[in-house]
């Protein structure tokens, strides 16, 4: 199972307005969560992903993204 | 009684350091800015393609400025938003002692503002004051701009000061802000990254952010100075609005890069 990483320290509170991923526009006052995805993990990532598929990636591979991105917001929100 | 080196060391040559400029001689401690910054003192070319500003005034150190009405709102009146923007500028070429400085040279550009927090402006409104590759372009990545953004909704209290990277910003609104210290490296060919502290009037640090830029810029290109005002979102003016009083400050480093490669 492929892994992530975040760059804890450099979590923080902003203001941002930024075109997200697929070209909108995103305002808002938001935690700024830094993932480190590590080259050599990329391909495993990318190999997990099939955006036709709305049931893609599965649940555990998702879970790894998503309680690393939530344990660091919930870390800096508590440090806040 | 302070010591001064016996020989130049630049060049070598006996007496002392040489005095004045970069190359080690330059005052580069409490380095003073230009300004306040006068947008009417007729050094500044308005770029206004939709005629959005009916009047700018100046009056000690603070710009007030007069708007005609949009009666639609647009993304490309956004600073930070979109890829076309029309929203109105003013430009001036970018100097320091002198000399012009080309997308080539890497430069800290440095800007303070501080906006007046009770004139917030009649809509939600945007300010930037950085550096930038082409001013009279219409599309941001052409612009390439680069510097401290600035934007106050009408029914907040406080102003977002920040950074603004070509079409995006990242800002903090906090306390009473109303002070912003931004540097922009910029140059090498690239809009570069920016970072700003929000400061009380202590001049202490309340925030501080930053955000990198992803523009190429064209070889050897003229930069300019510009002061850019805007809409905060895409929301309608009506005609004899404000946007917020500011007043704002420059100053550049660009440092000997090739004396040492």
């Amino acid at each position: 199972m492929p892994s992530v990483h975040i760059d804890q320290s450099q979590v923080r509170v902003e203001s941002v307005q930024a075109a997200d991923t697929d070209g909108s526009q995103v305002t808002a006052t938001a935690f700024i969560v830094p993932v480190i995805i590590p080259l050599d993990q990329v391909g495993a990532w990318e190999a997990a992903y099939d955006p036709s598929s709305s049931t893609s990636p599965y649940a555990a591979d998702s879970r790894v993204i998503a309680r690393a991105v939530l344990d660091a917001v919930k870390a800096a929100s508590e440090a806040q | 009684m302070p010591v001064v080196p016996c020989f130049d060391p630049t060049t070598g040559a006996s007496g002392g350091p040489s005095g004045g400029g970069g190359g080690g001689g330059g005052v580069l401690y409490n380095v003073p800015f230009d300004g306040p910054i006068d947008l009417t003192d007729g050094t500044w070319t308005l770029y206004d393609p939709d005629s959005l500003i009916q009047s700018v005034s100046f009056a000690a150190g603070w710009h007030t400025v007069v708007w005609n009405a949009l009666g639609a709102g647009s993304p490309n009146y956004n600073w930070s938003a979109g890829t076309t923007h029309r929203a109105p500028r003013w430009y001036k070429p970018a100097e320091i002692d002198g000399t012009r400085l080309t997308s080539d040279d890497i430069t800290q550009a440095i800007f303070y503002i501080q906006t007046d927090n009770v004139n917030r402006g009649d809509f939600d409104n945007g300010i930037v004051h950085g550096i930038c590759a082409d001013p009279t372009s219409t599309t941001a990545s052409t612009i390439a701009a680069c510097g401290l953004y600035a934007n106050a909704i009408t029914i907040d209290t406080n102003t977002a000061l920040g950074v603004l990277t070509v079409n995006a910003s990242a800002t903090i609104a906090v306390g009473t802000s109303d002070r912003c210290l931004t540097t922009a490296q910029y140059g090498g060919a690239h809009c570069g990254s920016a970072c700003f502290t929000v400061v009380n009037n202590a001049g202490q640090r309340v925030q501080n952010g930053s955000r990198n830029g992803n523009v190429v810029l064209p070889a050897a290109a003229d930069l300019y100075w510009m002061v850019g005002l805007g809409t905060l979102g895409s929301v309608p003016i009506a005609l004899n609005d404000e946007s917020q009083r500011f007043k704002t400050f420059r100053t550049a480093v660009k440092t000997d890069l090739a004396g040492v490669l």
